[in-house]
């Protein structure tokens, strides 16, 4: 088969920004939906405002804590018109899996639910939270069951027919485990006609595809910084401002409170700092306005052209090995999950990692009921970035063909 | 440690060798096993009489890591009073942990020993100990190193 060349993006000097590839020259990282590199100018913002801006925000009042409250809060603009939400529709939490628990217990807790509902490819970040805080609250938990790696806008209206409203639908727009990108604006429409909200975990999309959160008109949508660049330990819950202002804090502290007394404490009523208790990671909220200025530097629809073009060169070849299984769905981006026949995935991951410099991952992916819907039990993920390389899809190839003459 | 002292000759020749696979149909206990962080599984057979292992087979999927440590664990295991077993499973556990453990009682399985500075791998090999523990490894004997 011919290699397609993307012209995309320029690829050499997308990889000089990166500082790992000039420390591991021959590394090729494909472990990117586990978390991403990062930049220089991110790891610049990063260490400029521990030199220059570093105080608490939103507590005193001398030059250098406004110059770092400013700092969060034009951040916030930033990262907000990054997905097309308003500022006042964005909280900084830890990352998705923060912002999932806190949406689950606050809808839980609400009793305005009867039912939630998650479709079984979900990673455990999307499903446990939906699981547990169901069963504490007595909201009946529907797991909804999926053929292989695809759900069908069909196969949802049908399961919702049974569906007890109100109820709360979360769904990821790009699966971790396979890279299948699912319908979820067609399901956001789905679910409000039937009475439900909609959570969209953007965990693995937001990093790869424009995602404009008012022309989508999902009700929450979740994220983190590090699969796109930015520090760990930053991620965002988006919510319509209505839905956030209703939602009951998580994290009681500083910054949340309105007056405290002995007896009883109120809190504030509405704002994004509900939902911000206790001193939050301002260096991680400037990563992530950092990282989000540098995707649009480069362009996300170039991002995403480039990444497709690996995903269809690395699939096409992954195909020709003939004892390598491809399970990800032909709709997938970005996310390559196979196995080898005759060669277990920690073996092959090992390999590759050990002798060839090829990061990739193997085991379960954190997505027990999507393997056993495939029928495995575990299998390697291939995933890629902007700063990947057709050669680096080469390199993978030829070090399974390695990995098969030194196993078998 | 390179992948070649990881994935050592002995190690593959366990893993290739198939000893020891396969369920014993005349098996006294049955016992099953998984590693969470990866969704291996590992079935145990025991066949144990007269406070003696006399026999132990498995069945599961697994790295080759995994597959050979059952396989080395098997052949030690065999034999031994249930004493003896319960001592060889936990001073396994100590040298796959990186704490004190006998080198003069551990035979075969010191080939593991290396995988004590890779914790994810560490966990391969220690799948069919900790499942053979749940048989013949009693809680006191755990706590006081047996």
């Amino acid at each position: 088969m011919s290699l397609k060349e993307t012209s995309a993006i320029s690829i050499k000097e997308v990889r000089n920004d990166f500082p790992v590839f000039r420390h591991y020259p021959s590394l090729v990282y494909l472990d990117n939906a586990a978390t991403s590199q990062k930049p220089q100018s991110v790891i610049d913002a990063v260490s400029g405002f521990y030199e220059r801006e570093n105080a608490n925000v939103h507590r005193a009042v001398y030059p250098l804590a406004e110059k770092s409250t400013d700092l969060y809060e034009s951040s916030r603009s930033e990262v907000a018109r990054f997905i097309g939400a308003e500022r006042n529709e964005l909280v900084f939490t830890k990352g998705s899996t923060e912002s999932l628990n806190i949406v689950a217990n606050a809808l839980a807790t609400s009793g305005r639910y009867k039912t939630f509902v998650v479709p079984t490819f979900e990673h455990h970040s999307n499903f446990l939270p939906w699981q547990y805080h169901s069963l504490k609250n007595g909201i009946k938990f529907v797991a909804l069951p999926i053929m292989g790696a695809e759900l069908t806008v069909t196969e949802v209206t049908e399961s919702l027919k049974e569906v007890e409203a109100p109820f709360v639908f979360s769904i990821g727009g790009l699966i971790n485990s396979t890279g299948y990108r699912t319908p979820f604006e067609d399901i956001t429409e789905l679910v409000h006609s039937f009475g439900g909200l909609t959570v969209i975990d953007g965990a693995q999309l937001v990093p790869h595809e424009s995602f404009d959160f008012k022309k989508v008109n999902s009700d929450f949508l979740v994220f983190s910084g590090h699969k796109m660049l930015a520090e760990t330990g930053i991620g965002c819950l988006v919510g319509r401002a209505e839905l956030l202002d209703d939602l009951t804090p998580f994290v009681f502290g500083g910054g949340m409170v309105d007056r405290v007394s002995v007896e009883a404490s109120s809190y504030a009523k509405e704002g994004t700092s509900r939902l911000e208790g206790g001193t939050q990671n301002i260096s991680g909220v400037v990563s992530l306005a950092s990282a989000c200025r540098y995707l649009n530097k480069i362009g996300i629809s170039a991002i995403h052209e480039h990444v497709s073009n690996l995903t269809e060169t690395a699939r096409e070849m992954l195909k020709e090995i003939a004892d390598v299984t491809v399970y990800s769905p032909p709709d997938s981006h970005a996310i390559l999950l196979f196995s080898h026949k005759r060669i277990h995935s920690h073996d092959l991951a090992e390999f590759l990692g050990r002798t060839q410099e090829v990061a990739i991952r193997s085991g379960h992916h954190c997505a027990q009921l999507q393997m056993k819907a495939l029928g495995i039990t575990s299998a390697c993920r291939a995933s890629f970035y902007l700063y990947n390389t057709v050669e680096d899809v080469k390199r993978l190839i030829e070090g399974i063909t390695k990995a098969e003459r030194w196993f078998l | 440690m390179n992948f070649e002292q990881l994935y050592s000759d002995f190690i593959m020749f366990h893993f290739k060798n198939n000893t020891h696979r396969g369920r014993l149909e005349d098996s006294t206990h049955t016992v099953e096993g998984s590693n969470t962080s990866c969704g291996d599984s590992i079935t145990l057979y025991l066949t144990i009489g007269k406070g003696v292992v006399n026999a132990i087979g498995f069945e599961g999927e697994g790295c080759a890591i995994s597959q050979a440590s059952a396989a080395v664990m098997a052949e030690i295991l065999e034999g031994k009073s249930l004493e003896e077993a319960a001592a060889t499973i936990v001073n396994f556990e100590k040298m796959i942990h990186g704490e004190e453990y006998d080198g003069s009682k551990i035979g075969d399985a010191a080939f593991f020993e290396g995988l004590k500075e890779h914790p994810m791998r560490a966990k391969c090999a220690i799948l069919p100990w900790k499942t053979a523990a749940k048989v013949l490894v009693s809680k006191q004997q755990k706590k006081t190193g047996a």
